[in-house]
């Protein structure tokens, strides 16, 4: 273990390779918000909790944590499964899945996990096995794109910085009309909060558990918006 | 990453999670590796970074009356109500940034700080002086210095160090700010203290006394 060096994504052998790598370095967790889903996780239990992010085997595994914003709306979902009832799910910055998961768990049609890292990908794929469902998965960017295959799209932790945060209102109202549901998860970024209009509807607040808050310092609480 | 600044980050951070505080930025002055130390003190739970560059010869004779104005500047134009920065460098030990830059801002301060609570709108502030340890009130905005006991800043973890990639930091020069960095103290010298001498043992009382009266010691 100790003489991996991060691989390149090229070098990868195989989904297998990967599969193996993913089950390796992370530890099946329910220890969150939504203990009803089990995902493949680095928790503190794990060496590369401690880890550099320059001296890891994976190339920046954003996939390995369960963010915030996810978790509450992972949350949100399975709190309200009346909301999925035959709805075609675009699960876009998918990360570990989980909210594609819930989707899928709470009725959902279908559900696309949109993730752009290979790695995701695979994570993902995992991570549905384990929770018994069927869950597809494109690796294109689809931020900008037209969406007209689905009519729901969920966004957790996404909005960084203002920049990136126009582009994506940019495209969700682009996309938003009365059949469609775009729900939002953030623990309260700046970026949110500086948005002028008032096209987002808070929906739902949850405090963090204590694991969150240690992954995600600065952090207490993770709402859920719903675009208007 | 500075010590001191060290726990003044991590003070930030446990304000904004006990919510007194609604977003943290944090400043560096340097060259391109002042980045790296952003990316710490993001991955410590900062929200944004600005990095005023400064390389080069003007690197060198940056002093803290530069430091301060560029604080003072940022202080106004980010709207803060709190500057929080650790009471001294451990290169050059001044211990006036904090001072400097309350003064330019003409903002209350409270240096030295072991403790800060919020109550009624104010804050209130545990001192380190020399005769122990001094509590008081200051109006917001206002800067504050960190010393040594105010908290134990956390390791970052691999979660906190990834999302810090994604935290934006934005870069600007002290003209932007309109600082003006030519130097205002010449170092002349800057030397190592004397090398320690070796020491003589000696058998018995009355050879200490000879060592003494020839050494000039003792009449």
């Amino acid at each position: 273990m100790a003489s991996l060096r991060r691989l390149s994504i090229q070098s990868l052998a195989s989904g297998f390779t990967t599969a193996r790598l993913i089950k390796q370095h992370t530890v099946i967790s329910t220890d969150h918000m939504t203990p009803e889903i089990k995902l493949h996780l680095i928790t503190p239990l794990c060496e590369l909790w401690t880890g550099n992010a320059d001296n890891i085997p994976f190339q920046d595994p954003f996939w390995a944590f369960y963010w915030p914003g996810g978790q509450a709306v992972a949350r949100y979902i399975l709190d309200n499964p009346q909301l999925m009832q035959g709805r075609r799910v675009l699960d876009v910055g998918s990360g570990s899945g989980a909210c594609a998961i819930a989707a899928m768990k709470s009725g959902a049609l279908n559900v696309t996990a949109n993730d752009i890292d290979p790695v995701a990908a695979t994570a993902i794929k995992m991570n549905a096995a384990l929770n018994a469902v069927n869950i597809d998965v494109c690796k294109k960017n689809l931020v900008g794109e037209s969406c007209d295959k689905w009519n729901c799209i969920l966004l957790g932790d996404m909005v960084y910085d203002a920049e990136f945060t126009a582009q994506l209102l940019k495209w969700l109202r682009a996309f938003r009309c009365q059949r469609r549901l775009i729900l939002l998860g953030d623990p309260g970024r700046q970026a949110l909060r500086d948005i002028e209009d008032n096209c987002l509807t808070k929906v739902a607040t949850y405090c963090l558990p204590k694991s969150a808050c240690l992954e995600n310092r600065g952090f207490t609480q993770a709402c859920v918006w719903r675009f208007m | 990453m500075n010590p001191f600044d060290e726990i003044a980050v991590e003070e930030a951070v446990r304000l904004k999670e006990k919510k007194i505080a609604q977003e943290i930025v944090a400043v560096s002055c340097g060259p391109a590796q002042s980045q790296e130390t952003l990316r710490t003190a993001l991955a410590m739970g900062v929200d944004r970074g600005i990095h005023v560059e400064v390389s080069g010869p003007e690197y060198d004779t940056l002093q803290p009356i530069h430091v301060s104005k560029i604080l003072a500047k940022l202080a106004q134009d980010e709207k803060a109500d709190i500057v929080i920065v650790g009471k001294q460098a451990i290169d050059d030990d001044s211990n006036q940034t904090a001072q400097m830059t309350a003064a330019l801002l003409d903002w209350p301060q409270a240096t030295f700080a072991s403790k800060i609570e919020k109550q009624n709108g104010e804050l209130q502030v545990t001192r380190e002086i020399d005769g122990g340890l001094e509590t008081i009130k200051v109006k917001l905005p206002a800067v504050v210095s960190a010393d040594l006991r105010l908290n134990e800043p956390r390791y970052a973890t691999l979660p906190n160090i990834m999302k810090a990639k994604k935290k934006p930091i934005k870069k600007v020069s002290p003209k932007d700010l309109g600082v003006d960095t030519a130097a205002r103290i010449e170092v002349l010298s800057v030397e190592d203290p004397p090398t320690r001498q070796a020491g003589v043992i000696l058998p018995d009382v009355d050879q200490l006394i000879v060592k003494l009266k020839e050494g000039g010691h003792v009449q």
